[in-house]
């Protein structure tokens, strides 16, 4: 009967939720290759007040909301300068590291590019924060490139003359790079946490054609905090909106329940 | 004598099912493409009061009507365009003119203003399950989402292909990957709100010819706060007062009963 009550209770808890969201973007402010996420509402079922569930009436009201999804834009976002030339970022929409978990085997994608040069077996690759492996064009880790001390002492020397380097020309295509996948629907990508995506099944990542990758750069977080900030004000107001009416619904219980003193 | 309760009673579930009305308009203030609902109450059945004599039941005399009972009778959906707010999400849509999205359902086409679509597991634009949205063209594939969208709706995509190597040429090829349908209706008052925020509609709906569509926008709902709080106060305390006089109904009934007829 006091539909309203609950109404207003559950309005109230999509708030809470839709608030752990923009609390998540918020903390995330200075999270390099972060993405917000948005939180989507939408209208609960529909009853009629005074009628039967089948039956088609003029006479309606909605049970509440409910958080529908949350959804996250892979754009690019601002770029900051780092002195690490190790540090990528992917200057294309909906584009991706695809990297790949060493012990596992299991593969998912980053917008994050702040890489290492880590040790696996005998080699050294290009390594995630978490020690995940940068896979190249083909989908193999790639190698990090160790500098050469003899070349670097010989390059100090007064009469160095740089070798005439004909091997760039040959197998360009072919040699070993960071590269980047994009999906034909990003948006079904799903969050797996340390700023890393999983692909659903069937979902097969495209090699990014000379792709615009930023090297010694990070991609900031994309969150906005003007925008954060007006919805977590608005989301607050529309928490105590709710809240207010589960206070008059109570009112009124407490009215009903003293009709007989 | 006792008809008063009665009266009383039903002014206070008028109340109350006016307030569950209110409360939903109340939560789904961030609901986007929400159109707020309005109830509105009539009298119930109009009587006829006549004077007749005690005994002698001929030569009634007509004194007035009467309405014994206040009953809910209609929601009214109104259908105010809401504000917009610019989203960075690549699948929300917001009409600046008259007018409603399609959606396919299982049961029918549905219609909507709500636009924050999402694609569905096929790579079809789609409304959060309900369906996917109908394009000029049947339902809108969604094979990259590097698209853009114009004012009118249409949703074209821009592939960069070839350039490899010198000699290869590059390419640029716009594709079009389909134009929203919008479609219009001429009376307003036979659209029924459905779950989620769709409506159907018996008649033909008519096709917008050019649409102005927002791109990375939604319309927010037309929930006005200000109203809202105050049909709730309103509402709360009418229900109080019928309680109040109740109350007072019940204290003479009691008087009438244990008093009056005390030896």
């Amino acid at each position: 009967m006091y539909q309203s009550f609950y109404t207003g209770a559950l309005g109230a808890g999509s708030c809470m939720a839709k608030m752990s969201v923009i609390a998540n973007n918020l903390a995330n402010i200075n999270n390099d290759g972060y993405k917000p996420k948005t939180a989507v509402f939408s209208d609960l079922l529909n009853y009629n007040l005074n009628d039967s569930e089948e039956a088609v009436t003029n006479l309606m009201a909605g049970n509440g909301v409910r958080l529908q999804r949350t959804y996250t834009s892979y754009d690019v976002g601002a770029m900051t300068q780092t002195n690490s030339p190790l540090d990528y970022a992917i200057a294309e929409d909906n584009a991706f590291f695809m990297v790949q978990d060493p012990a596992t085997g299991e593969i998912t994608y980053t917008r994050s590019g702040s890489f290492h040069r880590g040790q696996w077996e005998d080699n050294y690759y290009l390594t995630t924060d978490n020690g995940k492996l940068v896979l190249d064009q083909n989908g193999e880790p790639l190698e990090a490139e160790v500098p050469d001390i003899e070349k670097l002492q010989a390059m100090l020397e007064e009469d160095y003359e740089p070798e005439e380097d004909d091997e760039d020309d040959e197998d360009d295509e072919d040699k070993p790079r960071i590269s980047v996948y994009t999906f034909s629907n990003p948006s079904h990508l799903t969050s797996v946490g340390n700023n890393e995506y999983a692909a659903p099944e069937g979902m097969e990542p495209v090699l990014v054609e000379r792709a615009k990758i930023v090297s010694s750069a990070l991609e900031r977080s994309g969150t906005d905090l003007s925008k954060e900030m007006v919805r977590m004000i608005e989301c607050q107001r529309a928490y105590s909106y709710a809240l207010k009416m589960v206070t008059t619904s109570d009112e009124i219980e407490t009215t009903i329940n003293s009709l007989r003193g | 004598m006792y008809q008063g309760f009665y009266n009383l009673t039903s002014g206070m579930l008028t109340q109350s099912r006016n307030l569950n009305v209110i409360s939903n308009n109340m939560v789904n203030i961030q609901t986007p493409g929400y159109k707020r609902d309005k109830m509105v109450s009539t009298t119930f059945q109009e009587e006829m009061l006549y004077r007749t004599g005690k005994r002698y039941k001929e030569g009634a005399e007509p004194l007035a009507t009467t309405s014994k009972i206040r009953a809910a009778d209609q929601t009214y959906v109104n259908y105010e365009q809401g504000s917009f707010e610019t989203t960075d999400g690549i699948f929300d849509f917001a009409l600046a003119s008259p007018g409603f999205f399609c959606v396919d359902t299982p049961m029918g086409t549905r219609y909507t203003r709500n636009g924050s679509f999402m694609v569905d597991d096929e790579g079809y634009l789609a409304l959060n399950g309900l369906g996917r949205v109908q394009g000029t063209d049947g339902p809108i594939q969604i094979d990259n989402e590097n698209f853009t969208v114009d004012s009118s709706g249409h949703i074209k995509v821009t592939e960069v292909s070839g350039g490899g190597s010198e000699d290869e040429e590059t390419t640029v090829e716009t594709r079009d990957l389909g134009t929203l349908r919008v479609v219009d209706f001429e009376d307003y008052e036979q659209l029924h709100k459905e779950d989620y925020g769709v409506f159907s509609y018996a008649g033909e709906a008519q096709d917008v010819e050019s649409p102005s569509v927002l791109w990375k926008a939604v319309e927010k709902s037309n929930v006005d706060m200000v109203e809202e709080m105050v049909s709730m106060m309103s509402s709360q305390r009418a229900l109080q007062s019928a309680a109040q006089v109740l109350k007072m109904y019940d204290q003479i009934l009691s008087k009438a009963s244990t008093d009056v007829g005390r030896l």
